[in-house]
């Protein structure tokens, strides 16, 4: 590797270190369970580094990744299903420390109301509204056409806002 | 969803033009209700931030860390016979049922293994028998053919593990199906693709929700084989182009 491609290669790790508060995030919103969540990153991750170079500096390297990470999970889904798994349990509710603070119990409900999207208006959401992608990033990161995505966000927003009334 | 509500909803997200932008705001300027949807939605998005926000300061597990550092990158890892070698031997201790004589390993595969997985789904692939031969068909020929290691899709039904030239010069090429879990290698003959050898590719011996081992690894039978009939290294990213090009011709 040439120097040129090393310092290029470090400044794409560094890159994904940063970014990595934001792919845990989503990757809960495909697995339910923190164990599997955190999984699905580490399986990204490293998919996101062996074709790096496909990457394209100057376009955004969060929404490649949540790509990378929608086709992991896909993987994975299938790969369960051939052994004839099921997906983990999710753990029971989210880990609070002090259960009396509002902010926790705001936390709780949103968690809740999001995990009873299905997944797919679930993803539209997070992309969308949370990590802040464009209609046409979240839909190419879902592998779904713009109308799809907008349609599933429209749903699942409506959702959200009857559950959280 | 109408009109109206996708409208409204672009214009929320900052996805409407200036000009249409503009026009929505003359009409929420005189449409109190309309005025409360827009706000109700920056409320939503609002709550929503504010409560996920917290995920993010959570502290991110080492391993992750580890991983976007050091895990390893390239344009083509699975280029390089070593590399490609590796994940295989981890199968060391699985049963090596395959670990047959050819023939009879051939034979039992034929009717077996692959005939099943690939004839049951006939948009997965497919094969043909002709003098004696197993022949690559469909998409499994298709991907022999055209898909490059580098490029293919992470969720292609039919993957690409390495591409390399043979002792007797053909060019050769190990590919897996993954949804059947077979593995076999194929070497280009005249028109076709020969396939040479299948194995079972077993998904990994992983926990439920290990996703390290989801995808199935390359069988310990294909390396080995793999590893009798190359010459010299496998095909990096532009060797394989070249070959590609040149309709993988000896």
């Amino acid at each position: 590797m040439s120097a040129e491609q090393t310092a290029e290669l470090a400044a794409f790790r560094e890159q994904l270190v940063a970014l990595l508060p934001r792919l845990r995030r989503v990757a809960r919103g495909f697995a339910r369970a923190a164990a599997d969540a955190d999984d699905l990153v580490q399986l990204s991750l490293e998919r996101a580094l062996q074709r790096w170079r496909q990457w394209q500096p100057g376009t955004r390297l969060d929404s490649w990744l949540f790509g990378i990470m929608r086709n992991a999970w896909i993987d994975e889904l299938r790969a369960r299903r051939r052994r004839g798994e099921v997906l983990l349990a999710e753990e029971a509710g989210v880990e609070i420390t002090d259960t009396g603070s509002t902010d926790a119990l705001e936390a709780l409900a949103i968690e809740a109301a999001l995990h009873e999207l299905p997944e797919e208006q679930r993803l539209a959401v997070l992309l969308v509204l949370v990590e802040g992608l464009s209609y046409k990033e979240a839909a190419a990161a879902l592998g779904v056409p713009v109308g799809t995505l907008t349609s599933r966000l429209a749903r699942g927003r409506e959702a959200l806002a009857t559950a959280l009334a | 969803m109408t009109p109206e509500y996708e409208q409204m909803m672009a214009y929320v997200d900052g996805e409407l033009d200036a000009g249409a932008r503009a026009q929505f705001e003359r009409a929420m300027a005189t449409d109190p209700v309309l005025a409360g949807s827009v706000a109700a939605q920056r409320a939503l998005r609002a709550r929503l931030l504010a409560s996920l926000d917290r995920q993010l300061t959570e502290p991110v597990p080492e391993r992750l860390l580890q991983t976007a550092r050091t895990a390893p990158a390239g344009a083509a890892p699975v280029a390089t016979l070593s590399a490609w070698r590796a994940p295989a031997r981890s199968q060391a201790q699985a049963p090596r049922f395959w670990a047959l004589p050819a023939a009879l390993a051939a034979s039992l595969l034929l009717t077996g293994v692959l005939a099943v997985a690939l004839w049951r789904t006939p948009d997965v692939g497919g094969l043909a028998l002709q003098n004696g031969q197993l022949l690559a068909r469909g998409s499994v020929a298709q991907a022999l053919s055209s898909a490059l290691v580098n490029s293919q899709p992470a969720d292609a039904a039919v993957r690409i593990g390495l591409s390399f030239r043979e002792h007797g010069g053909r060019m050769c090429r190990t590919f897996l199906v993954q949804a059947q879990g077979s593995a076999g290698l194929a070497c280009h003959t005249g028109s076709d693709w020969v396939i040479e050898n299948v194995a079972p590719a077993p998904p990994g011996p992983g926990a439920a929700g290990n996703l390290r081992t989801a995808g199935s690894e390359w069988p310990a039978a294909i390396v080995r084989e793999v590893g009798q009939r190359i010459e010299g290294e496998a095909l990096d990213a532009p060797g394989e182009e070249r070959a590609r090009a040149q309709g993988w011709a000896q």
